[in-house]
């Protein structure tokens, strides 16, 4: 049954050049970030070092279990992408029309949102295991011996991050189904999460701005800690927050349950 | 006693203030080859998207082969709405796999279909690099994906040129005798007489009539006669079994004839019953003023 809509969806972009390019622009991005942010980090640390009184301790990334943290981190600054993707490939099945063929052949308006709901799943799945690998390829190169208690030690991160993703593009999924237009959509998400949200989270209290979406998924990962950071005598929270996580799972609930109650009701 | 393929109880749908569908009720037993006749915008496109679930009706209700309407039921019915619909990136071979999949048939249909379109040499190219007729084409082989049991129509030779016309109308035809019900909307009177058993008559969402095509689209061939005495006349006609049907109009006789007569032989019969006509002429009854007489006299 579900395989049956994996494969019905699965055709309608495995022979899509546009499908190809977005994703391993994507993906391709995420892993050159993830191999060369700490070179980057430390060249500006060593310029601005040299004229420093005190050495400035420089950047290690990579190694287990802080890789996972870090990267989760990293990564999510480009969920925006992915976004971009499932509402491109959402919006099309409108502007093309095919979501009335689709319906019209004899598949279940909640047939239809379920195998959309399973492109999210697996394109976040997609981007978690890039992760995955290139941490697990860059720790293993960095740690000087293999420990799995190590390796396994934060692996909590992992399924955050799929988390993050996964609400961010619930909410994505929300957009595209309700304004049906690629532009639109792209430009209302990005309206949202740069400038929208931003913006009320500054003038509410941060009691209850921790609580607007982005926000949310944004807290599930904080900001990794360095030697730099604690020299300054700042520390971060280097545990995956719970309350945040349950937040976005609240979330990614509504958004894709208001998708299921209004759609099936409306003219295709 | 078996259900009717499709039954339909008061329709309606309105968009905005403006009704598309008022109360329309329809029931089609199995194997009929049924016609919705309506000008533009007279509801026909609606009617056919509400009984496919794309669009919601206000009120009324459907059942598809006696029972609610699904989407597994869906899967039953074949169907090509307004303008052909595809992935415009994937080849027609690829779109129709996609359909294959929804209705969950298998793709050893898929060749044999493409062939029957005549688009076997072009089943490797992009939809988007189809000509419409292409297009409308390989609309119909989808339609006709899992052996339906129904098939819905919608402005089906549109865009073709007049030789796919004919070919279309004659595989629709082909079609219906093997026992296929098929639901066929048009706002070419010709093509629902040339095609249909029955047909429906909507205009601005009202049903203004219904029943067999040679009932309500009346083709026969009639005669008009005058004579200084109409009632001598028309005693005289009626005792001879060569007419179905007839009455005066605009001070003649209108007479339907059950077959073929040579209008001299009609003149000789009467001429040997003492009546001296003077008036006589062949018509055949314009389907097309029968058409818009029908949708005048709603305008009234």
């Amino acid at each position: 049954m579900m395989l049956r809509l994996l494969k019905i969806d699965f055709r309608k972009y495995v022979y899509s050049k546009t499908f190809w390019v977005l994703i391993s622009m994507y993906l391709g991005l995420l892993v050159i970030v993830f191999f060369t942010v700490e070179k980057f980090l430390n060249s500006i640390v060593t310029d601005a070092g040299s004229n420093a009184p005190i050495p400035m301790p420089g950047f290690s990334l990579y190694t287990f279990p802080l890789v996972w943290h870090n990267l989760t981190f990293l990564g999510g600054f480009f969920k925006i992408f992915l976004a971009l993707i499932v509402m491109v490939f959402i919006t099309n099945e409108f502007t093309f029309r095919t979501v009335r063929q689709n319906v019209m052949n004899g598949m279940s308006r909640t047939d239809f949102l379920w195998s959309k709901i399973m492109f999210i799943f697996n394109l976040c799945l997609i981007s978690t295991l890039i992760l995955f690998l290139s941490g697990s390829i860059l720790g293993m190169m960095t740690s000087e011996q293999f420990l799995l208690t190590l390796f396994f030690q934060k692996i909590e991160f992992i399924p955050a991050y799929f988390l993050e993703l996964f609400t961010f593009c619930s909410m994505a999924f929300l957009i595209a189904f309700t304004l049906k237009r690629s532009g639109l959509s792209i430009g209302l998400l990005a309206f949202y999460y740069y400038i929208f949200e931003p913006s009320i989270s500054f003038m509410l209290p941060e009691k209850v701005s921790k609580y607007l979406p982005v926000e949310a998924m944004s807290n599930v990962i904080d900001v990794p800690n360095s030697a730099l950071m604690n020299m300054f005598g700042i520390n971060f929270r280097e545990y995956v927050s719970i309350p945040d996580a349950i937040t976005c799972l609240i979330y990614c609930f509504l958004f894709i349950g208001i998708v299921f109650l209004a759609h099936p009701k409306k003219d295709l | 006693m078996e259900s009717p393929v499709l039954e339909i109880n008061n329709l309606s749908k309105a968009y905005g203030g403006l009704k598309a569908l008022d109360q329309f009720s329809l029931k089609i037993p199995k194997g009929e080859i049924c016609g919705i006749l309506g000008p533009n915008g007279s509801g026909k496109t609606t009617t056919l998207g509400i009984l496919l679930d794309i669009i919601k009706s206000d009120s009324g209700e459907y059942y598809w082969f006696g029972q609610h309407p699904s989407d597994i039921l869906r899967r039953r019915i074949g169907a090509l709405l307004e303008a052909p619909i595809f992935y415009p990136y994937l080849s027609g071979v690829r779109n129709l796999k996609i359909i294959a999949d929804i209705k969950d048939c298998g793709y050893d249909q898929i060749d044999h279909l493409l062939d029957l379109v005549g688009l076997t040499s072009r089943k490797n190219s992009k939809y988007k690099t189809f000509s419409l007729g292409m297009k409308q084409r390989l609309a119909i082989a989808s339609a006709l994906m899992g052996d339906p049991e129904v098939l819905i129509l919608d402005e089906p030779t549109n865009g073709l040129d007049p030789k796919g016309i004919a070919e279309i109308r004659e595989l629709i035809l082909d079609i219906g005798k093997k026992g296929v019900t098929i639901l066929l909307a048009s706002h070419l009177l010709d093509e629902v007489q040339k095609v249909c058993t029955h047909v429906v008559i909507l205009d601005k969402g009202k049903k203004l009539g219904d029943g067999k095509v040679s009932q309500v689209l009346n083709d026969s061939p009639s005669v008009e006669l005058a004579a200084d005495n109409l009632d001598q006349l028309r005693s005289s006609l009626e005792e001879i079994s060569w007419f179905s049907e007839i009455r005066e109009e605009d001070g003649m006789l209108i007479a339907h004839l059950k077959q073929e007569i040579a209008p001299g032989e009609l003149n000789k019969f009467l001429v040997d019953q003492g009546i001296y006509l003077n008036h006589l002429a062949m018509r055949k009854q314009s389907l097309e003023k029968y058409f818009f007489n029908l949708l005048s006299g709603n305008d009234a």
